[in-house]
């Protein structure tokens, strides 16, 4: 039995072991139940320490304090040596003023206008009528559904072959957030970036981009939620996020809005407009995106292997108990079409259960059951087994996919992420994907994992309680087995005559050069049976022009999950501003106000807790309920 | 890149090392000054950055904050010790359990502030730089000068400790239970 006395007992727990090092505790490790005893009650003991001291102060510097150093930064010395700046980072436009000189205009949408390539936004100035009276414009918004219904349509595009050539720069910029087109500081200087407890690099909002310099906006979609359970977690237990936990479109995707069924296309496109909650004179602009439902009953077989981390770390019920309560309520859904393995790394090492029809219940439950956390890792390579053995049993047109839950334990028997990030990608360019379960806090690499499950083509979802689980492994368990498209990215051309500047809100970690939007062999994100994607843009309008005014042009691109070439969409859909998006809106502010964002204006808790407690709509399964309740917390309300 | 940076990349740097690490630093520094002269601390330390070459601090750029911030917060401190004569002023002490906590967390939070507080300042140090900062074995040693299996002794006889008094506190409430049951 390792002493007590002994500090790699913490060096383990906090991941301050090389890999040779780790090899050869853990195996010290197994021979003593008392000593992963102490391993696990060492985490808790972190874990209780962070959480004291993330207690205070607020996470942000006041106005004056920051407003003092950005003056000062405004005369910093100029690096030398280093890089000229990017030709891209030349074209950002200033940040321009917030607010608009003609003062508080509401604006209507009133008439659909159709563009040759793409979606126009249409919305019309018609004076003192906010769009939330449903009465402004009935006849045009019904007559503008029907025609996109009728035109709603996809092109097929010129091959480009989408091979080869990817992995290159995001293997290099690995463990860094792999973006084109950051400042040479952030790709070479922070090599010694703390390890914090969600292992987040946190990427600054996108700024404010004034439309005769620069009107489009190219990024990938994101169907990762992790990001709203983790802030829930670290709310309910009585800490602040960090502003790098905060990721507003994870939050904002939490929920699922009410978009039409698409009729015959894989996925449908939806957009609609509504005044911004902090900044009355701007206006929201929602894309959103619905993928085709699968009844599970006429789904895909699916062959879906569990690699399951089985480390010290991962002892106590928030972790290895949810795990398997998790697994269960998935493995409940299987039949006879489907094929179950599990292989866990470290600890009970290896694969742990061979290819199991989905009938055969008792005997998945009953290896889920023999799991235990602790122990040594053999050196087996968990991962390659994982996928090795989804190879041997693959599908051809079905659902072939490693579920791998961990809390941030990457010891998978790769050693370089490099090598890790390269392996996921090759293997979901031929055809199996990689979902990311999160469980636990403490030594979860969240962003980590969100990258990982990025490249692998399959989503992120952070699980902190049964109900979460419930969510991704039931409810929406058709979307998390089932990609019905993938690659899909989006550009958003704004019309500078009716736009002065507009912004995306979150999605810093997926926004995409213009020029990719075309390039078939750059990845990006994918889209499950039945999800939901939304994406909201601020934008200040210009001038007040009589009528309609063409706002913006939208154009979709995405594969189908088998297929190399991309296909165009588009779509024009109008509805004026819904329960919907009004209640999406007040998620994002809330992720502005957890980020102390420089955006919010006058926004307030309380103001996020009056719009979305009046956006909750019919709400069956209480997911907004929950989150009227979870920013009361966070604001420290009624209490 | 569109839109990932702030529009000027001469400023950029420090306002983007500004944006990454504030929160962390603001809790390291509340620790040894308290939250308000937190503040003053974390400004004056990206002040301080502003005066410094990008190439200078590239590669180390957060063990220089924090040894920066630690510096200015001790010689706040001294100075306030002077005025307030010798009166202790220690973040980690006043803090008292949030509002929203469960009891039971409560429980656990003055428990864990209270062992926080017993510390000697040494290893209360490195304890903020490790959980409130966020660094890691090595960038704690640059920080402090002590070596890293240093630090790592540090951090276990903590851990440790905190350990014992949790997993006696619940094992007191097991026998309680069992006692009224």
């Amino acid at each position: 039995m390792i002493p007590q006395s002994d500090p790699r007992l913490t060096a383990y727990t906090l991941g301050e072991m090389t890999d040779d090092e780790r090899r050869a505790f853990e195996a010290e490790l197994t021979a003593s139940d008392e000593s992963q005893r102490l391993v696990s009650e060492l985490a808790g003991a972190a874990d209780l320490v962070r959480a004291e001291l993330a207690k205070e102060p607020p996470p942000k510097l006041e106005a004056p304090h920051r407003e003092k150093v950005e003056r000062a930064a405004a005369v910093a010395p100029r690096a030398e040596g280093a890089a000229p700046p990017d030709l891209r980072a030349e074209r950002l436009a200033p940040v321009v003023p917030l607010r608009p000189s003609f003062g508080r205009r509401a604006l209507t949408i009133a008439a659909p206008l159709a563009v040759a390539a793409g979606v126009a936004f249409v919305i019309a100035n018609s004076s003192m009528k906010s769009d939330s009276a449903p009465a402004s414009a009935p006849e045009d918004k019904g007559a503008s559904r029907a025609s996109a219904m009728a035109t709603s349509r996809h092109f097929g595009m010129a091959a480009a072959t989408a091979t080869a050539a990817v992995d290159q720069p995001m293997a290099s910029a690995w463990a860094k957030t792999p973006m084109p087109g950051r400042m040479k500081q952030d790709a070479d200087g922070d090599d010694g970036l703390p390890p914090t407890h969600t292992g987040s690099v946190g990427l600054p909002e996108n700024p404010f981009v004034e439309a005769t310099k620069d009107p489009q906006s190219t990024f990938s979609i994101d169907v990762d939620t992790a990001s709203y359970s983790l802030v829930r977690r670290l709310i309910e237990s009585g800490g602040k996020p960090d502003a790098s936990a905060v990721r507003i479109e994870e939050m904002v995707n939490y929920f699922t809005y009410s978009y039409p069924e698409p009729n015959d296309s894989a996925f449908g496109v939806y957009t609609d407009t509504t005044a911004a909650p902090w900044a009355p004179e701007h206006r929201i602009v929602r894309i959103g995106l619905k993928g085709r439902t699968i009844d599970m009953a006429k789904r895909p077989a699916s062959n879906l292997v569990f690699l399951i981390d089985a480390s010290g770390s991962m002892g106590g019920p928030d972790r290895m108990d949810l795990l398997k309560k998790g697994f269960e309520l998935l493995v409940e859904q299987l039949d006879a079409r489907d094929t179950v393995s599990i292989v866990a790394y470290a600890g009970a090492s290896g694969l742990v259960l061979p290819p199991t029809k989905g009938t055969e219940k008792k005997t998945i439950l009953a290896a889920l059951d023999g799991l235990n956390a602790g122990g040594s890792t053999n050196g087996g390579s968990g991962i390659q087994l994982a996928y090795k053995t989804a190879k041997e049993n693959f599908v051809d047109g079905g659902s072939n996919r490693v579920i791998l839950a961990t809390d941030g334990d990457f010891n998978v028997g790769i050693t370089s992420h490099a090598d890790l990030v390269k392996l996921v990608e090759d293997q979901a360019k031929s055809g199996t994907f990689l979902t990311v379960l999160g469980f636990g806090l403490g030594n979860l690499k969240d962003h980590t994992m969100e990258q990982l499950a990025d490249k692998g083509n399959g989503n992120y979802a952070y699980v902190d309680n049964v109900r979460e689980a419930r969510k991704v492994l039931v409810d929406q368990a058709a979307g998390t087995l089932n990609t019905i498209a993938k690659d899909v990215k989006i550009q958003v051309t704004f019309d500078p005559k009716s736009v002065q500047s507009f912004r995306l809100i979150g999605y810093e970690n997926r926004v995409l050069a213009h020029k990719d939007f075309e390039d078939d062999t750059k990845d990006a994100g994918e889209i499950g049976a039945g999800h939901t994607v939304t994406a909201l843009y601020e934008i200040v309008p210009k001038g007040a022009g009589a009528g309609p005014t063409h706002v913006a042009d939208v154009a979709l691109r995405y594969k189908m999950p088998d297929g190399a070439t991309s296909r165009l969409v588009e779509t024009k859909v109008f509805s004026s501003a819904s329960t919907d998006l009004r209640f999406a809106a007040s998620v994002a502010g809330f992720g502005m106000l957890l980020r102390g964002s420089p955006h919010k204006g006058d926004l307030t808790f309380s103001k996020v807790v009056d719009i979305a407690n009046g956006a909750t709509g019919d709400d069956a399964d209480g997911h907004r309920r929950e989150f009227v309740g979870l920013v009361m917390k966070a604001g420290g309300i009624g209490k | 890149m569109l839109m990932m940076v702030l529009a000027n990349p001469e400023k950029g740097w420090v306002l983007s090392a500004l944006e990454r690490h504030e929160a962390s630093l603001l809790r390291f520094a509340a620790t040894i000054v308290g939250p308000d002269d937190a503040r003053d601390v974390v400004q004056d330390t990206f002040l301080e950055l502003c005066r410094v070459k990008q190439a200078d601090v590239e590669g180390h750029l957060v063990p220089w904050l924090f040894t920066v911030c630690r510096n200015k917060a001790l010689t706040l401190r001294r100075g306030t010790k002077r005025r307030a004569n010798e009166e202790e002023v220690m973040g980690i002490a006043s803090v008292e359990a949030g509002p929203h906590g469960e009891l039971e967390r409560k429980e656990d939070g003055e428990t864990v502030a209270a062992l926080l507080a017993q510390l000697p300042e040494r290893s209360r140090e490195v304890v903020a730089l490790k959980f409130a900062g966020g660094l890691s074995y090595k960038e704690i040693a640059e920080v402090t000068g002590l070596t890293v299996s240093h630090v790592g002794v540090i951090l276990h006889e903590a851990l440790s400790k905190v350990r014992e008094r949790v997993t006696k506190r619940e094992r007191a409430q097991v026998l309680n239970a069992g006692r009224r049951s």
